[in-house]
């Protein structure tokens, strides 16, 4: 029977078996990634040689300084900074917000309202885009970074609404009745009760944003105009050629040190996933 | 002598613009029309176009030489950085919203015919006094008008293709050398001999560039459809012809089938001596001939095949301006678009950088004496075959039986179907796709 | 119809929600409805973007359902598509996210790990993908022939292109296992306390606390996914533009053919508002559902 294995080694042996899948799992997970590091050293004709080399013969540091030289992503990069970190902040706040009054409150009209949110989710944009452009350059938009920002002041999107409901919904009843009896109105008791208890949502839907606002190319692209104001996603597009002649080893290092900082950034937050913390005391 | 020509008419020019002072349009008063501009233009000029390639630093190098010549004018320069699907929806959004620019890239292979938001700039020739087919290259400006005569716009340069071939492998599998006026479908006969090897070791007689489709519809001596786009011939037996022998190819592994092939080029396969040939178009000539040299590749030129009536099958893809109908300063637009073509020289010079120019005098001169590498190749190869070059028969409003072409393509090739039915099945489909397309409504 | 009056509690509560939802409800009214309800008058006419918009009714839809069989081929495509990647993704997102809330070393680098694919660039990525898969000279052939295999030709092959498109969004889909992450940390550890000292098995705790109280997550990632997967575009255009033959021709793709590239905005319009009642079926089919296996902790 189970119970004669001591606790020390099927612990052990759940260790194992983990580890094995994790490490099955990173080899595919990582190994486009080394690719694309082992391709940014390389010369184009070397880069579709067959067989393929992970190790490049003769590193070619400068796809590095020729990528970057394509476009100015200093610039760039400054954009794209402001435009996320305004965009995230936003989205966090917003959503949340939304989020509670979906979970919490009953009124008339709430449920088609819900299906509205998420009823926005389900149209292509393609369809959309011609009318919406419209609209922004009616109301003066177009070639600035509003049509990004204020989405993201606005709800942030249903996708992050729809992700705080389903936490707020799964908060016990009794924390609201506790701050209630307290004497706490809905405002207080959201903003010191409810949203501490979903830190960790918060996290991930601040890092999912910050991820998405800093990849997003096409709403920039499809509103901004002037060069100066482009973000580093779109910098990226400047390594694509469009008659075949794309010089893959440049586009993949520009690619590279694009994504680096939000794989830092990931890296020091995603501690913080770890402290899951939950009102587990009014459980009694 | 043209150059003396040229110069006279520099001279005439000048003289004439001192005459006439800085106020208005000027008559362009030498059928060479290489007079620089003064004209004092005033006011905004806003310029979409799209790229990033060469082709578009070209293009910006263009519009800094032109803002140097106007300092009194304001241009502002949009660069979509890559064609395909982000600029269709661009602007398509903008030129729906009426907020797009005032001249706007346009391609008669890729987008812009058709569109109805383009200018007809006929009036704007007329007034000039200009004879358009004096100025500009042979061959580069009849896709620029529509079925009805309007003139949508003016061309840059163009690109279209040589046959460029490994002497090496030729040599190793005993095949001559092709020669000018070579058939195409020879390469079923003598291109079976480049086939060898297995998976990776695969040889083949020709790379399978991703312009071959738009070449295998002329291949059995037809054209896809009529002159004025009224009807389509795509139920011939020229098509049939076409698509029996772009069959025999694929399946004989004369020329891979890879439908992925452009995720590893074409060329790649071509220096890296898999593949005896390679269609060579102007835009990537610098490139294929410094690869080829770098990898001792011993490579030569020759035409792009015949077809069976003895036609030389070669498409060209070209690129222009175009002004919009939304257009604030139309006098600016318009002696922008004209001298980016063929007015003014210095930019003509930067066009011919990139491909043939519109501009006669230098696509003659300066552009076709341009030799490239060391292997005796300089491009007259392309400006003595421009002439013959088709427009990229599925550009722009044809994309939807382009779309139906790649598929019979693809049905034959690779799913091995028979000829005759697919060109069956799907001719009809393709007329209807022309019955329905907004040109031909109106008649 | 009869009028109750609100009581208090019911106006109080109809306030807080409409003040809580207004920043939504603001930026929907103003910038979402009129481009939506603009389409969806536009599936009716045959608008080119220009000046026509001619009304035609429902010929659009007739044309769509009866001639068109690029539109009948990329509904079941993407229908194939939903029906192989929803479920695997939503399997391979928990048990990934709960390997990660064991407790290992190392959990941080491999949480960056998995959420790598999902950061790296769209572009980029794809053409890296599309010479993995490449026939002669891509890498899954290469590892093939080392083991004698030859692999087929994945991309230019009717059968398997779609399932390279499954594969490559499956390796991307480290946001779902962030999410379901974020849901196995957020059950209160005093279950699985409680659990350990009646001697339950790990498996046994997966499958009656964990799971159960995962629902509201799993819920939310199933929703997601579909919504989503309906409408996936970008990795079949950039790698085989719809082929072979329509092989991974999407909803998507032909929406954005004919709205982009042949400017029939009127029936891509119509394409589209299929695609979206289709979606919105399945959607409430699914929340309907939920009141039975979804049990938020209350």
């Amino acid at each position: 029977m189970a119970r004669t294995i001591s606790k020390s080694t099927s612990r052990r042996i759940e260790l194992i078996i983990i580890g094995i899948i994790l490490g099955i799992c990173t080899i595919i997970c990582i190994f486009p990634f080394i690719w694309m590091i082992s391709t940014s050293l390389k010369s184009t004709a070397e880069a579709y040689s067959f067989p393929p080399t992970l190790i490049p013969k003769r590193p070619m540091f400068s796809n590095f300084k020729n990528g970057f030289a394509k476009a100015d992503f200093v610039q760039f990069t400054k954009n794209t900074i402001f435009l996320t970190l305004v965009c995230t902040v936003g989205t966090v706040i917003s959503s949340a917000v939304v989020a509670y009054g979906f979970a919490r409150f009953k009124a008339r009209g709430s449920n088609i309202l819900f299906l509205c949110l998420m009823g926005t989710m389900m149209l292509p944009t393609q369809v959309t885009l011609v009318p919406q452009y419209l609209l922004y350059y009616k109301l003066g938009m177009v070639d600035t970074y509003w049509p990004m920002i204020v989405p993201a002041w606005l709800g942030g999107g249903a996708f992050n609404i729809f992700l705080y409901r389903q936490f707020f919904l799964s908060l016990p009843k009794e924390l609201n009745e506790a701050a209630t009896i307290d004497g706490a109105n809905s405002w207080q008791t959201f903003f010191h009760i409810i949203l501490p208890s979903v830190k960790p949502v918060s996290l991930a839907v601040g890092v999912m944003s910050l991820v998405y606002n800093w990849n997003d190319f096409y709403t920039p692209l499809i509103y901004l105009n002037t060069t100066s104001k482009f973000t580093v996603s779109i910098g990226l597009q400047f390594l694509n050629s469009s008659m075949g002649t794309t010089k893959i080893g440049q586009m993949m290092a520009v690619a590279l040190v694009t994504l680096l900082p939000v794989l830092v950034i990931f890296f020091v937050c995603q501690k913080y996933f770890v402290q899951g913390i939950k009102m587990s005391g009014l459980k009694s | 002598m043209s150059k003396f020509k040229k110069v006279i008419g520099v001279l005439l020019a000048v003289s004439v613009l001192a005459a006439a002072g800085g106020c208005g349009q000027q008559k362009s008063s030498s059928s060479s029309g290489t007079s620089s501009s003064t004209t004092k233009l005033s006011g905004n000029l806003n310029i979409w176009a799209w790229g990033a390639d060469e082709e578009a630093q070209a293009r910006k190098d263009a519009i800094e030489v032109f803002i140097k010549e106007h300092p009194e004018l304001k241009v502002t320069y949009t660069v979509i950085p890559t064609a395909d699907q982000v600029w269709d929806q661009k602007a398509s959004a903008a030129l729906a919203a009426g907020t797009a620019g005032d001249v706007m890239q346009m391609s008669p292979d890729y987008y812009g015919m058709n569109t109805k938001y383009y200018e007809d700039l006929n009036p704007f020739v007329k007034k000039d006094g200009i004879n358009l087919e004096d100025v500009i290259t042979p061959g580069l400006l009849d896709r620029y008008y529509d079925a009805d005569g309007k003139l949508e716009g003016l061309p840059l340069h163009t690109n279209c293709f040589v046959m460029a071939y490994n002497k090496d492998m030729f040599d190793k599998f005993g095949v001559a050398y092709p020669k000018e006026g070579w058939k195409i479908s020879e390469l079923a006969d003598w291109g079976k001999k480049f086939v060898s090897g297995s998976g990776s070791t695969e040889t083949y007689a020709i790379a399978k560039h991703w312009v071959m489709d738009n070449l295998m519809v002329y291949a059995g001596g037809g054209t896809p459809y009529s002159d004025d786009l009224s009807t389509s011939n795509m139920g011939s037996d020229s098509i049939v012809q076409a698509l029996t022998l772009y069959q025999k190819l694929i399946q004989e592994k004369i020329m891979p089938s890879d439908t992925a092939q452009k995720t590893i080029p074409a060329e790649t396969l071509f220096v890296s001596g898999k593949a005896a040939m390679y269609p060579m178009g102007g835009f990537e000539a610098n490139q294929v001939i410094n690869d080829a040299e770098e990898n001792g590749i011993n490579i030569a030129f020759t035409s792009m095949p015949c077809d069976p009536n003895g036609n030389e099958i070669n498409v060209q893809y070209a690129t222009g301006w175009a002004m919009t109908t939304t257009c604030q300063n139309k006098e600016a637009a318009w002696t922008f678009i004209k001298e980016s073509s063929f007015a003014n020289e210095e930019m003509g010079k930067i066009n011919a950088r990139v491909g043939i120019p519109a501009n006669k005098n230098l696509a003659n001169t300066i552009y076709a004496q341009t030799k490239i590498g060391d292997v005796g190749f300089d491009n007259t190869y392309y400006t003595q075959h421009i002439s013959k070059a088709h427009m990229n028969p599925w550009g722009g409003t044809l994309a939807s039986s382009g779309n139906i072409w790649t598929a019979m393509v693809q049905e034959v090739t690779l799913n091995g179907k028979d000829p005759a039915e697919v060109v069956k099945t799907n001719a009809p489909k393709i007329a209807k796709e022309f019955a329905s397309y907004s040109f031909n409504q109106k008649k | 119809m009869k009028r109750n009056k609100l009581t208090k509690t019911e106006l109080r509560s109809a306030i807080n929600f409409y003040a809580y939802i207004s920043p939504w409800l603001i930026g929907f009214i103003v910038l979402t409805a009129y481009p939506m309800v603009a389409s969806l008058y536009l599936s009716f006419t045959n608008s080119d973007m220009g000046e026509k918009a001619d009304f035609i009714g429902l010929q659009n839809f007739i044309h769509a359902f009866t001639e068109d069989q690029q539109f009948l081929i990329s509904f079941k495509n993407t229908l194939v598509y939903v029906l192989l990647f929803v479920p695997s993704s939503l399997i391979i997102s928990f048990l990934i996210g709960w390997l990660l809330s064991r407790n290992i070393k190392g959990l941080g680098f491999f949480r960056t790990v998995f959420y790598l694919p999902y950061i790296t660039s769209g572009v980029a990525v794809t053409i890296l993908w599309g010479w993995i898969f490449n026939g002669n000279y891509g890498l899954i052939n290469y590892l093939l022939s080392l083991i004698g295999i030859k692999g087929p030709d994945w991309l230019g092959n009717s059968h398997t292109a779609l399932y390279c498109i499954v594969v490559m969004s499956l390796w991307s889909i480290g946001n779902n296992i962030i999410i379901m992450l974020a849901g196995i940390q957020d059950i209160p550890k005093s279950y699985y306390e409680s659990a350990e000292i009646d001697g339950a098995s790990t498996l046994r705790q997966v499958f009656s606390i964990t799971i159960p109280l995962l629902t509201p997550t799993i819920y939310f990632n199933l929703i997601i996914s579909i919504i989503g997967a309906f409408q996936i575009f970008n990795q079949p255009y950039i790698l085989t533009k719809g082929g072979p033959v329509d092989a991974t021709r999407t909803v998507a793709m032909v929406i954005f053919q004919n709205a982009f590239q042949y400017s029939r905005m009127g029936y891509a319009s119509c394409v589209a508002w299929c695609l979206f009642v289709v979606i919105m079926v399945i959607t409430v089919i699914i929340q309907q559902s939920s009141k039975k296996w979804v049990f938020y902790d209350n």
